[in-house]
């Protein structure tokens, strides 16, 4: 018995790994002009299946990049003394852009692949034309790391003790609305997360305590997104309203009633913002102005 | 992108499209393309179905990048069938769909008609009446063209009746590109066995629903000729979209898919989903 085939992903060497990735594009292959690129970067330790739902609903109009971070999903998992580092993930995504001869994307990142957007758009602020950060804390803060410490000594103790898979199952609540994702839901996101090998589990937590995008906030210039479900306890109201005080051209969506996790709870209404948000972006830079700040009006449900 | 050996001569070229929750189940549709064609003319029809149902396009045998037939290989409607079945068993998939254009929905009748139990619904768009007697003279006119012309410049030349006159020239020549990529000995071998195969037998053993799409102005026969064989499938409805393009899977993909989407929606699959080896 031959299994059905849940995906077509390939794979493009960069550096030091092997990136598993899919370039979606149901567009007219008659158009003149090559559509957008929106790229969809996973959170910590997740992978491009957990983008699934949303490609359809925006492939019609844009060319979809999904890709599996350095040892995530199928992508290389390096050995265990490579340094982990924000800069190195960012350069791999930037590695896969060249490779395909992608110069510029709508960097779409959930959770700490907001972070990595961020990062990309300081870095390389002509290869990122907008931003959407879905569920983005732009620092774990000391309660949130303490809670992933589960009563042990630190992370690494933690996840040697227990294993990845349970500490992911434990600690479930702070990445996905478990009032509104089915268990089936539950059980494939743990399934799924898991997966990640120990080491790129602890590296990627470590990095993330470690590093804070916030002092440079403020250079973003790339007209930024930000959906957040209201009761996220990563990605919190307060939180998510001084990111977009302190970005010069951000809008604030909340869902509200929602905890973490809209991509995966709300992909529909998810993507619509975001088409709309790129909407009204082309419309303030149309008459070929360069993007310039002004005031988005938020929304609020 | 996958393939798989469904038959001692063929290995058969398939995309899957499953933009489906993966924790969830989901059923499966069978995309069907025409003579000279190959997964590829479906590209617009995926992103208003995907996120509802696994797809699979595979390229029928011949075309696209499934093993090409020699000029002299003995076509026969039931193998082209026959190679579907096969897929869908390799891909453990017990009930789907089938959505077919042109003479993917003759393959497509006969299918539904030899495997009832197999095809939860049929959508079959800008495809020909189930018996015509002018395929055998038709046929020998485009051998000659093809053999002296090649492909693509009788592709091309045909494209009008096709794509009807509201198409963008960009289109067309993407179309006929896409067909002139076809092994010139597959459309010559197969160009008269198949769509000379009298499936008229076929109509009323179709039991599932079935969706039949046509244009006022289709080469293929008036609405009221589309008609008179649809009403012979006992559960079946007719969509007329305006225009006068025989392809209307192709002219008019974005109002057929929304509409298949709709049929299929009044259609849901009964007994449950069946689970994938996974």
């Amino acid at each position: 018995m031959v299994n059905f085939v849940m995906d077509n992903s390939r794979k493009v060497v960069v550096d030091d790994i092997a990136i598993e990735y899919e370039l979606d594009d149901y567009t007219e292959p008659w158009r003149e002009d090559l559509p957008e690129t929106v790229l969809l970067h996973h959170g910590y330790c997740r992978n491009m299946h957990f983008w699934r739902p949303w490609v359809p609903l925006l492939a019609d109009e844009f060319r979809v990049l999904r890709l599996s971070g350095r040892g995530c999903g199928g992508t290389t998992v390096p050995p265990q003394q490579t340094p982990y580092t924000l800069e190195r993930l960012v350069s791999d995504a930037i590695g896969l852009l060249d490779a395909l001869s992608i110069r510029r994307v709508v960097w779409v990142g959930e959770s700490s692949g907001g972070i990595l957007g961020l990062a990309t758009a300081l870095a390389h602020p002509d290869r990122i034309s907008a931003l959407v950060l879905c569920d983005t804390p732009f620092k774990i803060d000391d309660r949130v790391a303490d809670a992933y410490n589960v009563g042990e000594a630190d992370y690494a103790s933690a996840i040697a003790k227990h294993g990845f898979k349970a500490w992911c199952l434990q600690t479930l609540g702070y990445r996905i609305d478990l009032s509104r994702a089915s268990s089936s839901l539950q059980h494939w996101y743990v399934e799924q997360m898991g997966a990640a090998p120990e080491h790129i589990a602890v590296s990627h937590h470590l990095m993330a305590v470690d590093v804070d995008i916030w002092p440079r906030v403020g250079e973003i210039a790339a007209p930024t997104l930000i959906m957040v479900g209201a009761n996220s306890k990563l990605a919190t109201a307060e939180r998510m309203l001084a990111m977009r005080r302190t970005l010069p051209a951000a809008k604030l969506v909340t869902f509200a009633g929602f905890g973490h996790g809209i991509n995966l709870i709300e992909p529909r209404r998810c993507v619509a913002e975001v088409r709309n948000f790129l909407t009204e972006e082309r419309a303030r830079t149309s008459g070929g102005d360069t993007w310039r700040a002004t005031p988005i009006a938020d929304s609020r449900e | 992108m996958p393939s798989l050996c469904v038959a001692d001569d063929l290995d058969m070229f398939y995309a899957i499209d499953d933009y489906t929750d993966p924790w969830k189940g989901a059923e499966t549709i069978l995309m069907l393309h025409g003579l000279a064609e190959s997964h590829e003319a479906w590209f617009a029809w995926v992103p208003a179905l995907a996120r509802h149902f696994r797809i699979v396009r595979p390229d029928m045998r011949g075309f696209g990048k499934t093993t090409a037939m020699p000029v002299d290989y003995p076509w026969n409607l039931d193998t082209v069938v026959d190679d579907f079945v096969s897929l869908m068993d390799a891909l453990a998939t017990d009930r789907f769909h089938v959505i077919a254009a042109k003479i993917g929905g003759t393959v497509a009748r006969r299918l539904a008609a030899r495997f009832p139990g197999r095809v939860r619904t049929l959508t079959v768009a800008g495809t020909p009446p189930p018996y015509r007697d002018t395929v055998a003279a038709r046929a020998e006119a485009w051998s000659k063209e093809i053999r002296v012309d090649g492909i693509e410049s009788w592709a091309r030349r045909t494209m009008l009746g096709r794509l009807g006159d509201k198409f963008p020239a960009e289109g067309v020549a993407w179309w006929a590109e896409l067909m002139a990529r076809t092994a010139p000995s597959s459309v010559l071998g197969s160009i008269l066995p198949i769509p000379s195969t009298d499936i008229r037998g076929d109509l009323a053993k179709i039991s599932c629903p079935t969706l039949v799409i046509t244009t006022p102005g289709s080469g293929l026969g008036s609405v009221e000729e589309t008609r008179s064989w649809q009403s012979k499938i006992p559960d079946s409805e007719l969509l007329v979209c305006e225009g006068n393009s025989y392809h209307v899977a192709a002219s008019h993909a974005d109002e057929c898919a929304a509409a298949t989407l709709r049929f299929l929606r009044r259609h849901p699959g009964q007994g449950g989903i069946r689970s994938f080896a996974s």
